[in-house]
């Protein structure tokens, strides 16, 4: 097994720093953004598929007026 | 146990150890759940941390710099392309966001360029053994003072045992921009070393 230089010992130290604490408040934050984020696309996707079902709607109601 | 990964087994999410970081990438776009997104998360955070916390000295910091990383990491998960290692696109992802950090801040505490101009250059190849062996404290100190742009290459080349190709795909320059940069962060790197230690040895 190769021995570690001092650079990663030194990662090793700093990674240590992530403690319990911060790691279950970290995760919490970038699953709320992203369920924040996931909901706000969501909303979007629904908005534009509203909006092109009803245009194409209109569309089609123009051709069949015809 | 065996209860346990027979269950994981009949969830289609097999041994989480066994889980390449590809996999995990595939199956979190393909079905958006939380556990390949804790996989994930679980094997980088705490290296996005402390990557972070080497370039921006301040544990709070580092924290945001993270989260931050995290969320731009899990956006464009899609864009991955499988080219290189996840861990290399990751780690450019984060040298490249804390940098562009640090730079905004406008408070590098660096030595300036100048303070470096009395380096023998006839003299400069350095070998990569005097870096490795220094002193843990005195590494700490070194990395605070050199500037961000040094500390970074230096970072992903003995950290990260990252290749001068793989460098220089993080960075956006030429593989000889690439070693031209290492050599200069080498010598800046033994500077401050001799200036601050060498006093000590004698």
């Amino acid at each position: 097994m190769m021995s570690k230089n001092v650079f990663q010992e030194l990662q090793e130290e700093l990674e240590s720093k992530f403690t319990k604490e911060k790691d279950d408040h970290l995760k919490l934050q970038v699953k709320g953004s992203m369920n924040g984020l996931t909901f706000i696309a969501d909303i979007f996707e629904l908005f534009l598929t509203k909006f092109i079902n009803v245009f194409i709607g209109k569309g089609g109601d123009h051709k069949n007026k015809k | 146990m065996s209860l346990l990964r027979f269950l994981l087994a009949l969830l289609g999410k097999g041994n989480p150890k066994t889980i390449t970081d590809e996999e995990a990438i595939h199956k979190y776009l393909e079905t958006q759940r939380s556990f390949y997104f804790d996989l994930i998360y679980e094997r980088y955070a705490p290296k996005i941390f402390g990557k972070s916390l080497s370039l921006m000295n301040d544990e709070a910091l580092a924290q945001d710099c993270t989260q931050e990383i995290m969320m731009k990491i899990l956006l464009n998960l899609s864009k991955f392309n499988f080219q290189s290692k996840f861990s290399t696109w990751v780690y450019s992802i984060t040298y490249n966001f804390c940098i562009d950090k640090i730079r905004k801040r406008k408070k590098n505490p660096s030595i300036a360029v100048d303070d470096f101009s009395y380096f023998d250059r006839e003299d400069n190849e350095i070998a990569d053994r005097h870096l490795k062996e220094v002193k843990l404290e005195r590494l700490k100190i070194i990395l605070e003072v050199i500037p961000i742009s040094d500390k970074a290459i230096l970072l992903m080349k003995y950290m990260d045992g990252l290749s001068i190709k793989e460098i220089s795909d993080i960075i956006s320059k030429s593989e000889s921009a690439v070693k031209m940069k290492l050599k200069r962060a080498k010598e800046k790197f033994v500077v401050v070393h001799n200036k601050r230690f060498e006093a000590l040895e004698v």
